[in-house]
């Protein structure tokens, strides 16, 4: 799958003034909350690259994603922030099956 | 047999039966002269049903029935879930005629035999969680805690107050604050410390006149026992509310200590859990709910009573919050924990908690070099773990779930609790062998080193199964959850070009 991630102009202003550790990189990272199902929520994190990341480039910015989180986005994901939010990321989802604890 | 991986509409053929009718000894007549038009449905309105016969039948449900994985043929360490062995012991009882083949509607003075067993089962259940008195109708854990609460409710408002929050910690269970919302309360949540275990001087900062009750799992969904808590009930009770016990975890106490000890003045008990009774696929389930003296009047009804020598239904119990659940609750599943109880006897269920801790503490020793322990102290009946350390190496715990089906295992309970990064929470029970568990560990340390290793393999499972990785995106977003001929058709023609 081709992924196209762009990032809306109030989101690369953001990227580009914020100041970020040596070694670390903006990262769309799948943040997973379980127990009765599974939700998958996208957040924009700053860390170290991972060993099966796929890089991203976007305006001189360049964006990890892992093997993980790149299963889970649609094709076109957009970021987007505002100060109340923070970064947005893509479309999240929650699994129905209710397949993992019993109650 | 490939035609038994197909659905049964698939394998069905027109006209085809699974049955056999002697001739007919009256003449047939047409139903669509007989009838009127308005009465007959056309081929488009008729029920789509499958036509097969009675061996294709047995063999598309034992297929069905091989792939599923159940604690019948398989470990299956699913934290908080407690799925140990039930004891066929427990199936033979419930499949006596005497409890299998009675109504609820007949006279009680018929019954007498399984009224005297669901009274049986409620004196002993107060035993056990130290309460005065059990109501068996709630069918599950989650409407169990529903109908605690709506005992909270009724017992505020008897005394004329409006109490409308519900405090829940992080660590409880997920359905505590859906119930709460459910019988209409507000929830606030109460942080875990650095230990795991409730912040005192979190809850203190909660706790006020409008606090109903707190609802606290203990030992809690990290496996933790709750160190402070008779400081905890101290502090909810000195502000005028309940507390509710989650049993959930009640594998780990039982005949250890008791809610009742513990100054707590409601517990639901999960019987599919705890006390032997099958669970998974959707149940049935029991959930019994048990109070403290104060609230013995809010008991939903119609309650199961000795009178002299018989035992009676009584209604008369007017703040009583009503019927939870039609007529006695899941009653052959309180047969199948009543048989449990009765044959483990009070030292039996005092062993299991023993051998829930030890087993759980054993897998944990075993595995912590290899996974982020979160939490070092000695747990109860589970423990859980993080897989952090593989994040970062690009695999998740998700990764290493679905690997853990190629050796044959079901999963731990993943991602849960919430306030544990990728959480793995494993629940080995005392029912399995030291054997079991050493080959479960042996699998687990196995994935940890091809995470580093040779990721691909864990990254890309399970291999071994009927069917690999599903697109969950898909089944997510575009879910297709009812079978129609058209897209049967269409999945054929698709089939035939490919």
């Amino acid at each position: 799958m081709n992924l196209v991630v762009t990032l809306t102009e109030s989101a690369l202003d953001k990227l580009k003034t914020t100041e970020i550790k040596e070694e670390q990189y903006p990262r769309i990272d799948a943040d997973i909350a379980g127990g009765c199902g599974i939700s998958v929520k996208f957040t924009l994190v700053f860390d170290e690259p991972r060993r099966n990341d796929s890089v991203i480039e976007y305006d001189g910015i360049q964006i990890h994603i892992d093997l993980f989180t790149k299963r889970y986005l649609d094709e076109e994901t957009q970021i987007d922030y505002n100060d109340e939010q923070g970064f947005l990321v893509g479309e999240s989802f929650a699994s129905s099956a209710c397949a993992i604890e019993l109650h | 047999m490939v035609e038994y991986n197909d659905l049964i509409f698939e394998i069905s053929r027109p006209g085809r039966v699974g049955y056999s009718l002697p001739k007919s000894d009256v003449e047939s007549v047409d139903l669509q002269e007989k009838l009127p038009k308005h009465l007959i449905r056309d081929e488009e309105e008729a029920a789509d049903l499958p036509e097969v016969s009675e061996l294709q039948l047995v063999r598309h449900y034992t297929a069905l029935s091989n792939k599923n994985h159940g604690i019948d043929n398989g470990f299956y360490p699913l934290g908080s879930c407690t799925m140990k062995y039930n004891p066929k012991i427990n199936e033979d009882i419930a499949r006596l005629p005497g409890f299998s083949r009675i109504h609820p509607y007949q006279q009680a003075e018929t019954t007498q035999g399984a009224f005297e067993l669901l009274y049986n089962l409620q004196e002993e259940l107060a035993v056990i969680t130290g309460m005065d008195a059990i109501s068996l109708q709630p069918s599950a854990g989650a409407q169990g805690e529903w109908t605690g609460l709506m005992m909270v409710r009724a017992y505020h408002e008897q005394k004329g107050e409006s109490r409308n929050k519900v405090l829940v910690p992080d660590s409880a269970h997920g359905t505590n604050p859906a119930s709460a919302s459910v019988a209409g309360f507000d929830t606030a949540t109460i942080p875990s410390d650095e230990n795991g275990l409730v912040d005192l001087e979190e809850l203190k900062k909660h706790v006020d006149s409008d606090t109903a009750a707190l609802m606290l799992t203990n030992p809690n969904t990290l496996g933790l026992f709750e160190t402070e808590i008779e400081e905890i009930a101290k502090v909810v009770h000195d502000a005028g509310g309940l507390l509710y016990y989650d049993g959930a975890n009640a594998n780990a106490i039982l005949g250890k200590t008791t809610p009742g000890a513990m100054g707590f003045d409601i517990v639901h008990l999960n019987l599919h859990k705890t006390f032997t009774t099958p669970h998974g696929g959707g149940g049935p389930g029991a959930g019994p709910v048990g109070v403290k003296e104060d609230l013995i009047p809010y008991l939903p009804v119609p309650r199961i009573e000795k009178d002299g020598e018989s035992y009676v239904l009584n209604s008369d119990y007017p703040l009583s919050i009503g019927r939870v659940k039609g007529y006695h609750g899941n009653f052959g599943i309180l047969v199948r924990a009543y048989t449990y109880i009765r044959t483990m006897g009070a030292e039996g269920l005092s062993e299991v908690s023993e051998g829930a801790v030890l087993h759980a503490n054993y897998l944990r020793k075993r595995l912590e070099e290899h996974f982020e322990s979160p939490y070092k102290q000695l747990c109860k009946h589970e423990f859980v773990l993080s897989g952090s350390r593989q994040k970062k190496l690009g695999v998740r715990t998700l990764d290493m779930a679905k690997r853990l089906l190629d050796f044959g295992y079901h999963p731990p309970t993943i991602y849960f609790p919430l306030n544990v990064e990728e959480g793995l929470m494993i629940e080995p029970t005392e029912t399995e062998s030291k054997e079991t568990m050493d080959a479960f560990a042996d699998a687990m340390i196995q994935i940890a080193k091809e995470v580093e290793e040779n990721p691909g393999i864990v990254l890309e499972a399970p291999h071994t199964t009927v069917v690999g990785r599903l697109d969950e995106v898909q089944a997510a977003r575009k879910p297709i959850v009812r079978y129609t001929k058209e897209k049967d058709a269409q999945k054929k023609k698709d089939t035939v070009k490919a």
